[in-house]
């Protein structure tokens, strides 16, 4: 993994448990200025406690983690925005004064509270439901509001626990936009999903966590290239499923893309792709073969391995598709 | 008070302000006072007036007499003239005369037969009957008025506190009764207040803004504030209307009076406002409260309770004990002091003993919210949060 001299959060060998279970065991982590970083992992690898960690709700057993190279503090954590996982702001409180209110807690004053609040609805276009309590707002505007509490006080830095869980599509593009606007701004983002795709296509940069560690960071581009199978898409006439496969070495049908018709077959350094042509020509007519990249799910599912509910749901269709 | 511990003070305040339930609440209460002050104007206290029906020519000169017998019975007496029995009868049945007299030999009552009206009926006949005697004897006119009505008994009074002592235990009844309400009502605001932060999970919003320490002082120093100025309003309400339905005699209330509640009232609060923000603290639904807050509840009642009976003997060592122990002391010592002398080293005493008690619980619920104001699910152990960090 590659630790940026340009990051401004840093956070070093994080610890912590919860009596015997593990949480983070010395994760290190790095966010740079002006990128979206995709923080991702199966369910339990320490996403959650990361964050809430660098938002000061929850102390590390040891380690540090340091914003523009000294150590965070108070001060600093008041210019940070964050959105829980646990999503929740006061139902019965109208939704301009609870922007406010937290605007101030992150020590604006008054006149600009009220000014950021207003130009924040606006922008999330729920400006005319600014008097209503929070309560009486459909499901989505509840999502613009929590994004506005994260966003309110102008952040030098988001950090964002699975944003997009619950979110429509059309929430999705707006949440999208809004951090993509942020970005632009120069505002580091990092957020955790599991909805690979969109990390895929949102982030210049992810970082993969498993079992309390980074097993993966970096540019997603370069992560791609970077890993060790040889992804190969083959389309064949003649043959049915994978079967032609069975027993070849060092290779493993990957589950299907969208966007990439035929099948998918990762080789390992020991396998020889022209064996494996071998093997499909001698099953049915090969109409096309080549080397593609891995998308992130996929690199996902091999650094995370079998760890994870998803790697296990994975491999259960990858069987399914060999059978 | 820094800025953050100040906004959430007044979110507080503004947000309750703003609630359905704090303004009926409020409401009710006023209602209450009210009604009870309506009630005790109409009953009984202030100056009562009894009337008694005369019949026949032979009981006129019971007017004058009984209308001088009013103070003494703590009452204004009026006397109406009925033409005969069975009008007297009816009067009394109907409530319109307290008793009468019929032809200056028979006292027609309704039910209470040692009722003082008919005691004074009789002095009043034993007079007239002394005086016939006296005038019959020839004993001339000065001489008899000076007989009827010698100049009074010079009157020494041994210890001119105990006047008013029934009327002192009855204010000091009020006010541990309004110190207990006012301590368990906004006990419970903190305590809820704080579950209802954990519950909509907004806490962790508020806490990457701010330290627990904060959230925790400003919310219970903006329900303090707001329970202060709804107590006051409540009693404010109480003594104007007291005052103008003349319902109880008053003795002065002096601004000591006022104030030695008004501390106490602070300390009972903050005593209690740091042991609810515990229970509130351990829990992450308001259904979990009721349990958790259970055991402390019992406290304050008993507090409460203990207090109460031991003021019908303010000079008992039982009252003297309840006035300095914390948990009771915010109700017993001021109620002790509005009915006996309280030595001052006692009173200062029972303060500072409150005052660090307070310190202390305060240690501990900020130690307590800060570890388990994100631990989320349910209720757990006082002993597991003070065992773990946070």
């Amino acid at each position: 993994m590659s630790i940026g001299s340009a990051a401004v959060l840093q956070c070093r060998d994080l610890k912590l448990s919860y009596g015997s279970v593990v949480a983070l065991d010395g994760l290190s982590l790095d966010v740079e200025p002006g990128v979206m970083t995709g923080f991702v992992g199966p369910n339990g690898a320490g996403k959650t406690s990361t964050m809430r960690i660098v938002l000061g709700v929850l102390g590390p057993d040891s380690g540090t983690v340091t914003w523009r190279g000294a150590p965070v503090d108070a001060d600093a954590r008041r210019r940070f925005g964050y959105m829980p996982e646990e999503r929740g702001l006061y139902p019965k409180m109208r939704v301009a004064d609870q922007l406010v209110y937290l605007a101030r807690l992150h020590g604006l004053d008054g006149t600009e509270a009220q000014r950021a609040t207003d130009d924040l609805l606006d922008r999330l276009g729920i400006a005319d439901r600014a008097d209503a309590t929070l309560e009486s707002l459909s499901l989505g505007n509840q999502q613009r509001v929590q994004l506005a509490a994260a966003l309110v006080h102008g952040p030098d830095l988001l950090v964002l626990d699975e944003p997009f869980s619950g979110l429509d599509p059309i929430g999705v593009d707006v949440l999208a936009s809004v951090l993509q606007e942020e970005v632009a701004r120069g505002v580091p983002v990092l957020f955790s999903s599991h909805q690979l795709e969109l990390v895929e296509r949102l982030c210049d940069r992810v970082t993969i966590v498993k079992d309390g560690r980074i097993v993966a960071a970096g540019p997603v581009d370069e992560l791609r290239r970077r890993d060790r199978r040889r992804v190969v898409r083959i389309e064949l006439e003649g043959a049915d499923g994978a079967g032609w496969l069975a027993g070849m070495p060092g290779a493993e049908v990957l589950p299907s893309r969208d966007d990439e018709p035929g099948l998918l077959v990762a080789l390992d350094d020991a396998a020889d792709p022209q064996q494996l042509l071998d093997r499909a020509r001698a099953a049915g007519a090969v109409t096309h073969f080549s080397i593609v990249l891995p998308t992130l799910t996929e690199l996902f599912r091999e650094v995370v391995g079998d760890g994870g509910e998803e790697t296990a749901a994975g491999a259960a269709r990858v069987e399914e598709r060999a059978a | 008070m820094n800025g953050a511990r100040a906004i959430v003070a007044r979110r507080e305040i503004v947000e309750r302000l703003r609630s359905r339930a704090f303004q009926v609440g409020t409401a009710i209460q006023l209602v209450a006072v009210v009604v009870v002050l309506a009630i005790a104007g109409l009953t009984g206290g202030g100056e009562e007036t009894r009337t008694v029906a005369l019949v026949g020519g032979a009981s006129q000169q019971y007017a004058e007499p009984l209308r001088a017998t009013g103070p003494a019975l703590d009452a204004t007496v009026e006397t109406t003239a009925l033409p005969d029995r069975a009008a007297a009868v009816r009067a009394v049945e109907d409530g319109d005369a307290d008793a009468a007299v019929v032809d200056g030999r028979e006292v027609v009552l309704e039910d209470d037969r040692d009722d003082t009206l008919a005691a004074a009926i009789q002095s009043v006949r034993r007079e007239l009957a002394l005086r016939d005697a006296l005038d019959a004897a020839g004993v001339p006119a000065d001489r008899l008025s000076a007989a009827l009505a010698p100049e009074p008994l010079r009157v020494a009074v041994l210890d001119p506190g105990d006047s008013d002592l029934g009327t002192r235990q009855g204010i000091a009844f009020i006010a541990i009764l309004l110190l207990y309400i006012a301590i368990f009502s906004y006990g419970m605001w903190v305590a809820s207040g704080i579950v209802e932060e954990k519950s909509s999970r907004v806490i962790e919003v508020v806490l990457s803004a701010i330290r627990p320490r904060e959230l925790l002082a400003g919310k219970i120093v903006g329900l303090g504030l707001l329970g202060i100025g709804q107590f006051l309003l409540v009693i404010a309400v109480g003594l104007i209307g007291a005052n103008l339905l003349d319902a109880v005699d008053l003795p002065r209330v002096t601004a000591g009076w006022v104030a030695l509640i008004v501390l106490w009232f602070l300390l009972g609060y903050a005593l209690y406002a740091c042991v609810y923000a515990v229970a509130g603290a351990i829990v992450s639904r308001q259904e979990d409260l009721q349990s958790s807050t259970g055991g402390l509840n019992m406290i304050v009642i008993a507090a409460y309770i203990l207090s109460f009976v031991a003021i019908q003997d303010p000079e008992g060592a039982m009252m003297t004990v309840l006035s300095f122990l914390p948990p009771s002391a915010p109700m017993a010592m001021p109620a002790r002091w509005l009915v006996t002398d309280v030595p001052t080293w006692q009173l200062v005493a029972s303060i500072a003993l409150t005052a660090a008690s307070i310190a202390a619980l305060l240690r501990l619920a900020t130690v307590v919210y800060s570890r388990a104001a994100l631990r989320m699910g349910p209720k757990v152990s006082l002993r597991s949060v003070l065992a773990t960090r946070g």
